[in-house]
């Protein structure tokens, strides 16, 4: 029980070169990429709608989001379905690459590093043997309202 | 800190009791309203004295003091009504509608469980004062003597004496399946309930349990004088029991009012004691029908809407199998699985609509009090004519018109309908007539409000739109007749004389609009100065499945929903005229404002169509039109509104969208938007 506390479980994914790392609680699915109807004036970075078995789901490009290069979608390209309240939202990445267990205290908190803004999209910097994996705070990612930078690391 | 209130019931009964509380309540206001107008009705009078009767026996068992003290004196004076011991009387109706209001708000109570404020004691000594000068009264003249008739009624009389030993109270519990000894708990449960009184009946009876019988349900009717929270407190050391049940009942059930009006008094008094068996099994034939919430009949129809999208996927899956394969004998069977399936998906949406319609009734019985009350305010003599509230729609819809409705009534009663005087002296009928109709036109309900008043003045309407600046002097003279009336659909608009307080604001009409067009519904105005006004609001049965027309537009599907779509047309290019920023095509004598949908949704212009005949799908809103110009037609297909959720919100043009046959995503165009976009562009000349 102990041990499960003190760790985290998070789904990890690919975004132009840099690995992101999102709580597996919020993860409904991840889908491999499929057609997606653009909705006309919608907010820039989402993507459209697809179809998860009767739900229509929004979908957001991380890319755009973070104001990343477009990239083509690839045969590793996925949608990583989280939950937003009681709505679902598709995320576009690049690849999905694992789903990792670390401990907690492997997680450095945003104020512990040098940020150039105050709001970001960075929950936290998890620092293993030999990468580093950015935490996302979905919350924030999520909301339409909020804008920053990329969570890039320097 | 705010007193909050306790009352004895679970908070699931909450709801049910509001409900049955809310049945109770329209009762007694739609019977007073009608015994105003007809005096002594016997047999009105009798339901709202069963109205009153049945709100007391609730408000008692869950320990709303005030609201059973106040349905007691109601209940007492009614019964004087109906023994014709005191006349209908105005005053009388009145202080009888007051104290239904204040029943309102006391019955409100149980859901807030705040105090309302409402302290009934005032109109309880109102209506005490009634009961005690009924001594001295004489019998009103205008009430016939029917002794034997009053006689009669007496069976289904509560004796109105204040003590409580007639009261029964039924139990009704479960014993649960894994007791080792049900019979034994039943016998611990009817020796409990001895002790609080006189058990009349009980079901199974005492013999069965003493024979050991295995006992799961028992229902006990005990004549007692404790409350439900004793008699709960009794039972409470007993094991093995659930969902135990305790209402109370004063009287007997209600027999047939033929039979009733048949019976001798002695036979009468002889079945004044029904046995209980008979009581328990009156009981039962009420459970035949059965409460269900909205929020479980809307999952209903949620799952209902994902099968019809199946259904269209499975019909697409296999016409394009059947193309791929050589038709084989497990394809035929395919086949005829998926259209067996796709009858019974039909029949199950019906099934499900049909459960989730209601009759208009549920909101026009709301109005004849409040015509009543404004009429009475404003000085004018109204009748509320009634028609056609058989008429079923869909429940979402209904809760969604009564706030027009009441808008249109209110506009009848204060601008309509004129002042007696006025009335008189253009040679009409000192009272006004108020037509509240409904009917049903195929995919749809049409509703009619009608007032025989002094009707819309075009040029006033055109007048008080200049003077108000929303339109311009010259635009406001170019207007017809009919389109200066529409004015009145405008916001801020309001043409009233003098500002009531319940309706010239210059709120509402505008408001009614908008609030009919949320429902994809459209409403219409004709008025003859002199003659009167008819407003019509025509409304979709239902809100959730929506036949459309498929179009495409650069490679994607959207859906124009059907209801109003008028005509597909094939235009030439140089049929097209641009006046100023819009483009216009003729058709039918008029003239047509085009609106590009790839341009309205800041797609691509589509080149290769240069030159070429374009596909516009004519779309109606109210009275006005527009021509979409699509890419292409793709046929129709019923579909299942959704939701695009909070994270695209609000997209101009666009209302929702829907999954097709194919899996694929289509957004449902939002035509009223897209209409109302096109005539302000073409409006600009």
């Amino acid at each position: 029980m102990k041990d499960q506390m003190s760790e985290e479980q998070l789904v990890v994914f690919e975004l132009a070169g840099e690995s992101y790392g999102v709580e597996i609680g919020r993860v409904q699915e991840i889908d491999r990429m499929q057609a997606i109807t653009v909705v006309p004036q919608a907010p820039p970075f989402v993507e459209g709608v697809i179809n998860l078995r009767g739900r229509i789901t929004p979908v957001v490009d991380l890319r755009t989001r973070f104001g990343l290069p477009k990239a083509e979608p690839t045969p590793l390209t996925r949608i990583v379905v989280v939950k937003a309240g009681e709505e679902w939202v598709g995320l576009v990445v690049d690849a999905v690459s694992e789903v990792l267990r670390i401990p907690v205290d492997a997680i450095e908190p945003p104020s512990a590093m040098v940020t150039t803004a105050e709001s970001t999209y960075l929950r936290g910097i998890a620092k293993l043997e030999s990468r580093l994996i950015i935490l996302l705070d979905l919350d924030r990612v999520l909301d339409k309202e909020f804008q920053a930078a990329a969570p890039v690391l320097a | 800190m705010a007193e909050t209130l306790q009352f004895d019931l679970h908070p699931d009964e909450v709801e049910v009791f509001a409900q049955e509380t809310a049945e109770q309540i329209q009762q007694l206001d739609q019977g007073l309203l009608t015994i105003e107008e007809t005096g002594h009705d016997p047999e009105v009078i009798q339901r709202i004295f069963r109205a009153a009767h049945t709100l007391k026996g609730s408000a008692g068992a869950i320990g709303h003091h005030r609201m059973a003290n106040l349905t007691h004196s109601m209940e007492t004076v009614l019964a004087l009504l109906r023994e014709g011991r005191l006349a209908v009387s105005t005053p009388l109706v009145d202080l009888l509608l007051s104290a239904v209001d204040a029943l309102k708000l006391l019955a409100q109570e149980v859901a807030t469980r705040t105090p309302s404020g409402v302290d009934p004691e005032g109109l309880i000594q109102q209506l005490q004062a009634y009961t005690v000068s009924d001594e001295a009264a004489a019998r009103p003249a205008s009430v016939p003597a029917e002794p034997v008739a009053a006689a009669a009624e007496g069976p289904e009389e509560p004796k109105e004496t204040p003590s409580q030993e007639g009261r029964q109270a039924r139990v009704s519990l479960q014993i649960a399946r894994d007791s080792f000894a049900p019979a034994a708990r039943a016998l611990q449960v009817l020796l409990a309930l001895e002790e609080a009184g006189e058990i009349i009946a009980s079901q199974p009876a005492r013999e069965a349990i003493l024979r050991g019988e295995a006992v799961y349900q028992l229902e006990v009717v005990v004549a007692t004088s404790w409350d439900a929270e004793r008699l709960r407190k009794q039972l409470a050391h007993i094991g093995d029991l659930a969902n135990v049940q305790i209402s109370f009942r004063e009287e007997q059930a209600p027999a047939p009012a033929e039979a009733t009006a048949r019976t001798t008094a002695a036979e009468a008094a002889a079945a004044s004691r029904p046995s209980p068996a008979a009581r328990l099994s009156v009981d039962k034939s009420s459970l035949r029908t059965v409460r269900t919430s909205v929020e479980r009949l809307d999952k209903l129809m949620n799952l209902v809407g994902e099968l019809v999208t199946d259904r269209n996927r499975l019909l697409q899956t296999h016409s394009s199998l059947r193309q791929r394969a050589e038709d084989s004998e497990h394809l035929s069977a395919l086949a005829q699985a998926i259209s067996h399936l796709a009858s019974i998906t039909d029949e199950l949406q019906e099934e499900v609509m049909r459960a989730r319609m209601l009759p208009l009734e549920n909101v026009f019985n709301k109005f004849p009090r409040m015509v009543r009350d404004l009429a009475r305010d404003a000085g004018k003599q109204v009748v509320l004519q009634i028609e056609g509230q058989e008429t079923e729609l869909d429940r979402s819809v209904i809760e969604e018109i009564a706030d027009p409705l009441m808008h249109l009534l209110r506009n009848a009663v204060d601008h309509g309908i004129e002042p007696p005087e006025e009335r008189r002296a253009a040679g009409k009928p000192e009272t006004g007539t108020i037509r509240l109709a409904g009917r049903s036109e195929g995919s749809h309900i049409v509703i009619t409000v009608a007032d025989d008043g002094r009707g819309i003045d075009p040029e006033k309407v055109r007048r008080s739109a200049v003077e108000k600046g929303l339109i311009s002097e010259e635009a406001a003279a170019r207007l017809t007749e009919s389109e200066a009336i529409d004015l009145i659909f405008m916001p801020g608009l309001s043409t009233a004389k003098k500002v009531t307080d319940v309706s010239g604001r210059g709120v509402g009409m505008d408001v009614v609009r908008s609030n009919v067009e949320r429902l994809r519904g459209t409403v219409k105005v004709t008025t003859m100065p002199g003659k009167g006004t008819t407003f019509e609001l025509s409304l979709p049965l239902t809100l959730a499945i929506m036949p459309v027309l498929l179009v495409n537009l650069q490679g994607g599907t959207y859906c124009i929903p059907l209801s109003s779509v008028v005509e597909v047309l094939q235009v030439e290019s140089q049929s097209i005229h641009r006046v100023d920023r819009g483009e216009v095509v003729l058709w039918r004598d008029r003239l047509l404002p085009l609106l590009r949908l790839r341009q309205c949704f800041g797609l691509a212009e589509d080149g290769a169509r240069n030159g070429h005949a374009s596909s516009v799908v004519a779309v109606r809103w109210g009275d006005e039109y527009a021509g979409l110009v699509v890419d292409g037609l793709l046929g129709q297909q019923e579909i299942v509104i959704k939701n695009l959720g909070k994270m695209i919100g609000q997209v101009a043009g666009i209302t929702g969208g829907a999954i097709l046959g194919d899996g694929s995503v289509a957004l449902i165009i939002d035509v009223p938007g897209l209409v109302k976009q096109a005539i302000r562009d073409v409006a600009r000349l």
